[in-house]
């Protein structure tokens, strides 16, 4: 048993230390490429420098490389990961593998959360982050429940009305946040911002305000892994298991849309990253969240850290959203998903 | 004193369902559950793993309330198979049956000796262990009815509840899953089946309860319940009854017309 067992382990963890290869080579071309491009033995120079020098005497490289690239790489693959666990938890809960923060207005409801609370005024500072997030979890809560509420009221289980109500909040939502950019013409650019989806201008306090959010959250639901998969199973199941799967569902549903909060707070709506990424994993690792919730979290970090360097060279010197990318690739893996589902919504 | 007790257990929606079930299901022995559609068979079941809360009356484990009991306290004692879901996983055999140790589980804890062994027995129990590794979606209807049945060995209750386990089964699983239940029955364990198929019902189960309007028309073991008066008031359809050319226990003739109508009552008039 034990022999026949080894090799899924001996898989689960290459898979990992590959994504995780994947990962640092994704991180290592982001210091690299950008405006002005740093030669590798450049950039293993700085490197060195940023580990021996004193802070004073860096080179200009080696402080783009510290203070423009890496906190922005870091932060591309902190909320890949993020969303990729939230959309995760929400297939898993919603026995839907369409259902992510963005399609569920999840994202939107935190966007509006967030721009309310540049909007009383609270800066974009260390500080001013620390309401936005609260906030932005406000928002994607109550989107969250109500997207839910009406879906279940109006089409029962089906998988297109849940669909479909998150799709109509979503878009409700995204007209409010316009309407509130229009209102405030002296803040448009950090609101506008939301409307977009990116990295641009993204530094370490951002990075660092986003990963307390996403370790302590992905702990959590980690911790729920069993529970998450006999849900998965069917909620009749969970329960004979003993499951209080209402109390269950409504915890790590939460625990989806702080994730959806953190991630949105920093970077604005970055869209489809949470629906694909855990389809990908989950042809890697198949379907128990132990092993899950890791690989789903390495792949969204990896993709975002990826779709984040495409989007700062593909137009050099220019920039694209990063959201741009994400749908560019979202947008057709979410329909062709759609048509695979085609029989259970008919 | 019977493992589980219903006690004057009555349940509607929007319509009644059950009206005053009395029934006992003693100790280490395998009762039968009959009765036609949507009689509340399968709405008895749920009441008893607490999937619809109880509206009135009372069922008792071993001697305790059932509301005394939190969810996963319940899992521990009771284990249910519920019908089958369209769901098809891809999680491995061995995976799900882990799944039946979350009863007995700390929510970060790592599997215990004890787990390993209890799923390691349950696979055993139920002739499952070369399919350890397979996917769920890959095994036929019977396999996959024995790794649902191992999924509830692995939780260690002693009491294991079936709702209609034989449906979409041939008959060779048929028998093959009601021997393995007859087995865990001269182990020790309760086991209540939700069955559909009578003559099947008689020859494995010791004891059988036959619902109709709501309440329990008979129960006892299969020679008193089995009766043609009994099957065409609780099914409207008139039967021949045979007695099984091995086995003392009676079975039923279907005949091709139901001939005789007797005028149905209304539900728990």
């Amino acid at each position: 048993m034990a022999v026949a067992k080894r090799p899924a382990v001996v898989r689960h963890w290459s898979v990992n230390a590959l994504l995780g290869l994947l990962l640092v080579l994704a991180l290592f071309l982001s210091l690299r490429v950008g405006a002005v491009d740093i030669a590798p033995t450049r950039l293993l120079a700085a490197l060195q420098e940023l580990v021996t020098e004193p802070t004073n005497t860096w080179s200009v490289d080696a402080v783009i490389a510290w203070r423009l690239r890496l906190p922005r790489a870091l932060l591309a693959a902190a909320v890949g990961a993020a969303l990729a666990t939230a959309g995760a938890i929400m297939q898993g809960l919603l026995h839907n593998s369409l259902a992510d923060s963005f399609v569920l207005g999840v994202s939107s409801g935190a966007s509006l959360g967030a721009a309310i609370a540049l909007l009383l005024g609270l800066r974009f500072t260390l500080f001013g982050l620390g309401t936005v997030t609260p906030l932005a979890f406000m928002g994607a809560m109550l989107a969250m429940l109500a997207v839910l509420i009406i879906s279940r009221r109006v089409a029962g289980q089906s998988t297109l009305g849940l669909l479909l109500a998150g799709i109509a909040m979503s878009s409700a939502l995204s007209a409010v946040v316009s309407f509130l950019v229009l209102l405030s013409r002296e803040r448009i650019n950090p609101l506008l911002f939301w409307m977009m989806g990116g990295f641009a201008g993204r530094g370490w306090n951002h990075f660092w305000l986003m990963l307390p959010y996403f370790f302590i959250s992905f702990l959590f639901a980690y911790s729920y892994h069993r529970y998450l998969t006999a849900i998965n199973l069917g909620d009749a199941t969970a329960h004979h298991l003993g499951v209080d799967v209402g109390r269950v569902r409504l915890l790590l549903l939460a625990t989806a849309a702080l994730l959806t909060a953190a991630a949105v707070s920093v970077s604005g709506m970055i869209g489809f990253v949470g629906l694909m990424t855990p389809h990908f994993a989950r042809m890697l690792v198949g379907q128990h969240y132990r092993r899950l919730l890791p690989t789903a979290a390495m792949c969204g970090a990896v993709f975002l850290a990826f779709a984040d360097l495409l989007a700062r060279v593909v137009m050099r010197p220019q920039e694209l959203p990063v959201g741009i990318i994400t749908a560019l690739c979202g947008g057709p893996f979410f329909l062709w998903l759609l048509s695979r589902q085609r029989q259970e919504v008919a | 004193m019977p493992a589980l007790s219903v006690e004057n257990v009555s349940f509607r929606f929007t319509q009644p369902v059950l009206c005053g079930v009395y029934a006992d299901f003693e100790q280490g022995t395998f009762s039968g559950i009959l009765g036609a559609n949507g009689v509340g068979k399968s709405t008895l079941v749920k009441l008893i793993s607490r999937w619809l809360p109880m509206q009135d009356g009372a069922i008792r484990v071993h001697n305790r309330p059932l509301d005394t009991f939190n969810q996963r306290e319940l899992a521990r004692y009771v284990a249910v198979v519920p019908q089958e879901q369209a769901h098809i996983t891809e999680l491995t055999v061995r995976e799900i049956v882990e799944l039946g140790r979350i009863p007995h589980q700390g929510l970060l804890a790592p599997p215990t000796a004890a787990d390993r062994r209890a799923v390691d027995d349950a696979l055993a129990q139920t002739g499952l262990q070369g399919l350890e590794t397979r996917s769920f979606a890959t095994l036929s209807g019977g396999e996959r009815q024995r790794v649902r049945v191992a999924m509830a060995l692995a939780q260690a209750a002693d009491i294991l509840i079936l709702d209609e386990p034989t449906s979409h089964l041939d008959i060779r699983y048929q028998i093959e899953l009601l021997t393995l239940l007859g087995e865990l029955v001269t182990k020790g364990y309760t086991v209540v089946a939700v069955l559909h198929d009578i003559n099947l019902a008689a020859l494995f189960c010791d004891h059988l309860v036959l619902l109709a309007d709501g309440r329990v028309l008979r129960a006892g073991p299969p020679a008193e319940v089995i009766t043609r008066e009994a099957i065409l008031e609780a099914y409207q359809c008139d039967v021949s009854l045979l007695s099984h050319p091995t086995v003392n226990v009676p079975q039923i003739a279907l005949t091709r017309n139901r001939k005789q109508q007797i005028p149905g009552r209304a539900v728990c008039d």
